[in-house]
């Protein structure tokens, strides 16, 4: 039988059957014996889980540039393994960072175009997460902004372990 | 005797002014006149930290550097050997510039083979360079690059400075963090970056690439059979001419992109604008749709057979599209 035969053997059952004994009687006791079986441990872990969960995103949150943050619960993946990722390299270069090339004075508001320019397109993720070409404009901001730290910026050299 | 002792008086002064004056129009600069033989396609490296720089391609083979040091450097260091030349202006580890210092700093002209490769650095002042056909690789900070005639492989990046170019060809790249790119007559594949800086070019070019994060573009080009465009707040106005199926691809965060093709254009248009974006669409009749969900726009059609295509989106700019 496809769909279609199943919808037309549904539609033609009367639309008001009406059951041949009282049926909630006999249901009734059986869902008052299930619920002891739950263990209250068990409660405990998934409550410290979910708020250790909580904590940990939004402290990722809080290191990000971005939107506003009642949405960001349902942040994709593929938008947030970007941002683990550059977010980590930027800070990295910034953090090795001693001195400031010639003629970069304002290299920090540029760095703010960036930022406000990487939170527009986040805005547009909400709407349509995993949109392939808004990753590739996320990823393509973040790539300008960390060449630009690199020429405006002069580095100490990694130090070898 | 008064009008004798007035003489004198009057004579001292003026001989006193006189010297005066030759004491601080004094020149303390080194004066530099090189000349060496070189193959002609030598590998020439120049550092020049300041000055007036002008570098001219001869025909012979010779390298030659005439003219006057900055004031403040020490020396200057010329080796040439095994087709590689390399000139370096020293300067003292610490150096200070101002204004004044433009007074005296360096002028220096080179001239090198029309088939060599050059690369030259510098911090402050302008570099002109004129007819190198190996390849040129030139950069400075606080100058602007005047380049003519420059072909095979030419990149000249600034931080501060205005580019300007004419009839380059080959594979060009033209990069400035802050100053303006002008180009004219180039051919080949070109690129232009720009950060704060605008772009104007007049372009033949095969290829063209144009990226600006605040800065706007305004291009006229001719028989460009493959553009790119990105930008993020700028505004990018291009006129596409003498291409019946181009193939353009192009993005905005919240900057505008306005694109003017031939009337008989032939391409597939798929024209996008994520959050908050508008399409403009005088090409055709075609009108773009809102998405059923979110507040995405799309348009696409085709003209023609639909040979090229035209790929251009945004998120928060506008998009039009227009016939020349």
């Amino acid at each position: 039988m496809n769909e279609q035969q199943l919808d037309k053997a549904i539609s033609a059952l009367a639309p008001d059957i009406m059951p041949e004994r009282d049926l909630w009687a006999g249901i009734e006791p059986q869902l008052a014996e299930r619920s002891p079986k739950v263990k209250p441990v068990l409660w405990h872990w998934a409550t410290a889980a979910m708020l250790g969960l909580a904590c940990l995103v939004s402290w990722q949150l809080a290191l990000l540039p971005g939107t506003s943050g009642s949405t960001q619960a349902s942040m994709p993946t593929a938008e947030l393994m970007l941002l683990q990722v550059y977010e980590t390299q930027k800070a990295k270069q910034l953090s090795q960072t001693v001195a400031i090339a010639e003629g970069f004075d304002n290299w920090q508001q540029q760095l703010q175009v960036w930022d406000q320019a990487i939170a527009q397109v986040r805005h547009a993720l909400q709407f349509y997460p995993d949109e392939p070409q808004l990753l590739a404009q996320l990823q393509s901001l973040y790539q300008q902004q960390l060449a630009y730290i690199q020429r405006a910026t002069l580095q100490q050299p990694l130090a070898m372990s | 005797m008064q009008t004798v002792s007035k003489t004198w008086v009057s004579g001292l002064a003026a001989v006193l002014l006189l010297g005066i004056s030759q004491l601080a129009l004094a020149d303390d600069r080194q004066s530099v006149n090189e000349n060496r033989s070189v193959s002609a396609n030598e590998k020439i490296y120049i550092e020049v930290m300041s000055g007036e720089i002008k570098i001219n391609a001869v025909s012979s083979g010779k390298f030659s550097v005439v003219g006057k040091l900055d004031e403040k450097a020490t020396g200057y260091t010329l080796d040439s050997k095994d087709g590689f030349t390399r000139f370096e202006m020293t300067m003292p580890r610490q150096v200070n510039y101002n204004w004044k210092d433009k007074v005296n700093a360096a002028e220096l002209s080179f001239e090198v083979p029309v088939g060599s490769s050059v690369e030259f650095k510098g911090v402050n002042g302008n570099v002109t360079v004129m007819g190198i056909h190996g390849s040129s690789q030139i950069g400075t900070v606080n100058g602007d690059i005047t380049a003519t005639d420059l072909r095979n492989e030419v990149a000249l990046n600034t931080v501060n400075g205005e580019i300007k170019l004419k009839g380059g060809s080959g594979k060009v790249e033209l990069s400035s963090v802050n100053g303006k790119i002008d180009d004219e007559g180039s051919s080949g594949r070109i690129s232009y970056d720009v950060v704060n800086g605008k772009v104007k070019a007049k372009s033949n070019a095969d290829e063209i690439s144009v990226s600006t994060v605040n800065g706007d573009a305004e291009l006229e080009l001719n028989g460009t059979k493959q553009l790119k465009l990105s930008t993020v707040n700028g505004e990018i106005d291009a006129k596409l001419r003498g291409v019946a199926q181009p193939r353009v691809s192009g993005s905005s965060v919240s900057g505008d992109i306005e694109l003017k093709l031939e009337t008989n254009v032939s391409a597939r248009f798929d024209i996008k604008a994520s959050a908050g974006g508008d399409i403009d669409n005088k090409l055709t009749s075609d009108k773009a749709s809102k998405a059923k969900y979110g507040p995405a726009r799309s348009l696409q059609f085709s003209t023609g057979s639909g040979d090229g295509s035209v790929e251009l989106s945004t998120v928060s700019g506008d998009i039009e599209l227009d016939k020349l």
